[in-house]
């Protein structure tokens, strides 16, 4: 199970590194922000933090083990905090709530990610550390549970308005796709997280039961798929999604 | 919330050539965009024209406007006066260039 687990996350950290690398490419092109802040969180957070803070209780030394967790967490919280702009400032930008949500959203990470540098810091002990870090990973899962329930949420209000679009020649079906990718990506990582919490507040242990780690695998591995369906879909999926639009466009006929 | 500057347009211009008030004029455009799938704080010149020429004759006629060509022929040249610098950008245009 350890080495499924340890596959899936290559492979999640993989794709998210060339995901962000095309993004902050393409963003410097457009000069668009919304590029920029999801590049910045698949690179901070997947591509960067994650294994980091998964390799820190590894490391040779303790001083090793800080540094790795205290630059891990704060690239987790950056890049975390990026992808709750992201949604506020794409899927509502004429509204203040969002934004505001976002704020209590990153003071939440914030609070979470500092939680677990501090009980990193106040023991060598790594069974102590994991016991008094638990509400702060807790809090950290819950708070991006709660950020990825909001992509879904967008993502399927905004498939079922282009699928509207559609008809009136007003979308692209590649793009009314990727809004339904973008909320399956949203419902799966929230159903991972959501795993992950409960079990950290059940007293697991997160790294080592066979239920979050499952979850935590399958969560890597359908999230690296949709990444890259999403952000760099290949040419048979994207003549696959023209060819079922044309059916049942000539069906609706 | 307020609408795209070619929303608040069409608006005016709507209030303006028919009977209906300012309430029923945003309603009656604001109905048409949700048929559309489109949103009044992002929706473009150009895709209000779509929905003008599509959407908006059937729900004026709901609201006894029986010929809804003159005032859509009006909406059209409003529409194409509008500035829209400052609009919000819509997902589906960050989401089409985060894909390509």
């Amino acid at each position: 199970m350890g080495e499924l687990s340890l596959a899936c996350l290559v492979l999640y950290t993989a794709t998210s590194l060339v995901v962000s690398v095309r993004l902050i490419l393409r963003s410097r092109r457009s000069r668009g922000v919304p590029e920029l802040l999801m590049g910045l969180t698949f690179l901070a957070a997947p591509g960067t933090g994650y294994p980091l803070a998964v390799l820190a209780p590894a490391m040779p030394s303790r001083e090793l083990t800080i540094a790795a967790i205290v630059i891990g967490e704060a690239l987790i919280v950056f890049g975390c905090s990026c992808f709750l702009l992201f949604n506020a400032k794409v899927f509502r930008p004429s509204a203040s709530w969002p934004t505001a949500a976002a704020c209590v959203g990153i003071a939440a990470l914030v609070v979470g990610g500092t939680g677990v540098v501090l009980a990193y810091l106040s023991t060598p002990d790594l069974a102590l550390v994991g016991e008094r870090s638990r509400g702060a990973m807790a809090l950290l899962l819950f708070t991006l549970g709660l950020g990825y329930a909001w992509t879904a949420t967008e993502g399927t209000r905004y498939h079922r308005m282009l699928r509207r679009r559609l008809a009136l020649g007003l979308a692209e079906p590649m793009v009314a796709n990727r809004f339904l990718l973008w909320a399956v990506a949203g419902v799966v990582s929230t159903v991972w997280n959501s795993i992950g919490a409960y079990y950290l507040l059940a007293g697991a242990n997160v790294m080592t039961h066979p239920v979050p780690l499952l979850a935590t695998s399958l969560g890597g591995l359908v999230s690296a798929v949709l990444q890259i369906l999403i952000f760099m879909p290949p040419g048979w999926y994207a003549r696959w999604v023209g060819r079922e639009r044309g059916a049942r466009a000539l069906a609706t006929a | 919330m307020a609408g795209s500057a070619a929303f608040e347009a069409a608006c005016a211009e709507l209030e303006r050539s028919t009977s209906l008030d300012r309430w029923a004029a945003r309603g009656t455009l604001q109905l048409s965009l949700m048929d559309a799938g489109l949103e009044t704080a992002s929706v473009s010149a150009a895709q209000l024209g779509v929905v003008i020429d599509r959407l908006l004759p059937r729900q004026l006629q709901s609201h006894g406007i029986a010929d809804a060509n003159p005032v859509c022929a009006k909406l059209r040249d409003v529409l194409a006066t509008v500035d829209e610098r400052g609009t919000a950008e819509g997902a589906d245009a960050v989401f089409s260039r985060m894909g390509a």
